[in-house]
């Protein structure tokens, strides 16, 4: 490949390096942690892929990784009411994705939106709706893909269609993270234009606790709950 | 009381307002014809195909992709157009001629007897898939759609032993990305991206699909024989358009010198079609559903030598244009003592490709654009004059 060819390449990988590094920003993950986990992604998308069955595999940088750091991301949530609603905001982003690939045009001209784009922006409008947080809609953001993968995968698998299931195998360039960094973006963007909207943050009757801002009842129904969690042990 | 009232109120809004955006953009996308229909999409009964015209009202072609103002169109005689204006409910679109496309050049050589073998190119890989595993040629495979195992693979295969034979290491996936619908190019993304890792440096990325528009837009007869047309599209919507641009322009201008009526016209679409994936990534449509498989088995082997010259180089010749067959006929020869010209093609390895720079140039706009998007979004406008205010070397705000 010639030194332009080769430069444009590199160009495209910065730029999504430097995307992925601003959202990991953006969820509180301190400048070291974010670097390694764009690491981790970009080097675990030139592994092969991780055979899990005949027509199954998964993706280090595509799959594995994102699922890590949603993993850390979930368990930093900061109450147990915010956990709920990611889990229900991933498995309706999942729905939604799979319900969008069957019922959107199937060439990507006709589409407004890119088929790679359109995942992320749906599984980000529905985690900023149920999930309300960066966070959730992070990880609903990669959780919807992946679960509607899984779906078509069981789907296929039962009508004999030959066509394999590769979590994420388009590493740092597939849905999966696409969706992920988009939901973050999305989330952002909503949330600081409605606070621009309604001329000032929504947070100044809320507190700060665990990292994160919530409201006086919720952090009071937390307590409870803690509370009586404690009581039990 | 009264006050939590409220505030559910303002959440539903919320909600209300998230779904109607949601039901809003998956609305918007589905307003096309083409909309989730797959391999019906063509329907003889209605033809679902878009024909595109000319200011004066002349068809220019037909394509079973929706078009979309602002595609761009080259013609097999390299008249550039633009399409201006699209009537959704005709499937009618209508282009401005924008004027001639320059092809690349080639020099012109004297002693062409012997054809030299082609040497250039480097080392590297062609890749090939197709997105549309499904495609298949009702005259031959008996219909139009056999998910995971579409004629179209044969087609590939075809493509693909032509550029063995022509000293090119080219690789063919064949996975399926069923079914055929808004995630077959997310899937086949994977597809791209595996074969892309597992056979570093490539030289091209081609996805190989067939149209859906009657016969009669892809029969010809190229060098005296009987195949389809091929078709190359292209993405307008990623960074690499340009480099893909000179390829196809290169192949079109070898085609047109040695196999003329081979390369049907070039659309430029407003997809990505996972082209942002690689340099010199193209969309190839060989002929349609209803034309032969074997027609396009051929096309695809004349391809083949084309884009070795191509990658490669050597030497071309142009024939004389062969006489219209008579009926029955199944090939002519060029009148006797006729003789051609011949041209020396460089090989891509020699070329300096200017697409790079331009793609390069395309995404810094795009992320400077995002950039200041974002900042004028995230921050509030004390924020951003303390910026500023910083940079030229003021004392900022506390």
């Amino acid at each position: 490949m010639s030194i332009g060819l080769t430069l444009l390449v590199v160009v495209g990988i910065l730029f999504l390096f430097g995307i992925g590094h601003r959202v990991l920003d953006r969820m509180r993950l301190n400048d070291k942690a974010a670097l390694l986990f764009m690491l981790a992604i970009l080097i675990g998308s030139l592994i092969p892929d991780i055979p899990l069955g005949r027509r199954l595999s998964i993706n280090v940088g595509g799959a594995v990784i994102p699922l890590i750091l949603a993993g850390y991301v979930f368990s930093k949530a900061g109450t147990s009411w915010e956990r709920t609603r990611t889990v229900l905001a991933s498995v309706l982003s999942g729905v939604g994705v799979f319900i969008a690939g069957r019922i959107l045009p199937h060439e990507p001209e006709t589409m407004i939106v890119d088929p790679n784009y359109i995942y992320g922006i749906i599984a980000g409008i529905i985690a900023y709706l149920f999930g309300r947080s960066r966070r959730a809609s992070f990880i609903a953001g990669i959780l919807g893909v992946l679960l509607a993968d899984i779906g078509q995968g069981i789907i296929n698998s039962v009508q004999n269609i030959p066509s394999p299931v590769r979590l994420g195998g388009a590493g740092v360039v597939d849905a999966v993270v696409i969706s992920g960094f988009l939901a973050v973006f999305l989330a952002e963007a909503v949330g600081e234009f409605r606070e621009k909207i309604q001329g000032g943050t929504s947070k100044k009757d809320m507190t700060f606790h665990k990292g994160e801002f919530i409201k006086l009842a919720d952090l009071d129904a937390d307590k409870e709950r803690e509370d009586e969690g404690e009581k039990q042990r | 009381m009264p006050i939590k009232k409220g505030r559910m109120k303002v959440k539903n809004k919320g909600r209300v307002l998230g779904i109607g955006l949601i039901t809003a953009i998956v609305f918007l996308n589905m307003l096309s014809p083409g909309a989730s229909r797959a391999d019906d999409w063509y329907r003889q009964d209605e033809p679902g195909f878009f024909t595109l015209f000319d200011e004066a009202g002349q068809e220019l072609t037909a394509m079973g992709r929706e078009m979309l103002k602002n595609d761009e169109y080259i013609s097999g005689d390299n008249k550039h157009y633009s399409v201006i204006r699209v009537d959704k409910r005709k499937r009618s679109a209508f282009a401005k001629y924008l004027g001639d496309i320059k092809l690349p050049e080639f020099e012109e050589i004297e002693d062409w007897s012997v054809e030299t073998a082609a040497k250039g190119g480097g080392g590297g890989s062609v890749l090939l898939y197709c997105t549309h595993s499904d495609e298949s040629y009702v005259p031959t495979d008996g219909q139009s759609s056999i998910p995971g195992k579409g004629g179209i693979f044969k087609v590939a295969g075809r493509l693909k032993n032509g550029l063995n034979k022509g000293g090119i290491d080219a690789i063919l996936d064949q996975s399926g990305h069923e079914p055929h619908d808004a995630g077959a190019y997310r899937r086949s993304r994977q597809t791209a991206v595996n074969l892309i890792k597992k056979n570093m440096p490539v030289i091209a990325v081609f996805d190989v699909h067939r149209d859906a528009v009657p016969k009669s837009h892809y029969e010809t007869t190229v060098n005296g024989k009987s195949m389809s047309k091929v078709r190359m599209v292209i993405g307008k919507r990623n960074q690499n358009r340009n480099a893909n641009e000179e390829l196809a322009h290169k192949i079109k201008a070898i085609a047109d010198k040695e196999h003329p009526g081979l390369v049907k016209d070039i659309y430029i679409g407003q997809g990505e079609y996972n082209q942002e994936l690689s340099p010199r990534s193209l969309l190839f449509e060989f002929g349609t559903h209803e034309i032969s498989r074997e027609a396009a088995e051929k096309a695809a082997e004349t391809m083949s030598d084309v884009i070795v010259k191509a990658i490669k180089g050597g030497t071309i010749i142009s024939k004389p244009k062969a006489q219209t067959p008579a009926p029955g006929e199944k090939t002519t020869k060029p009148p006797k003592g006729t003789k051609g010209k011949a041209f020396k093609v460089k090989p891509i390895s020699q070329e300096q490709p200017k697409g790079a720079g331009k793609g390069i140039l395309k995404f810094i706009i795009v992320a400077a654009a995002g950039l200041v998007v974002f900042i004028l979004i995230s921050k509030s406008r004390n924020e951003i004059a303390d910026s500023f205010a910083g940079l030229f070397g003021k004392k900022r705000r506390d």
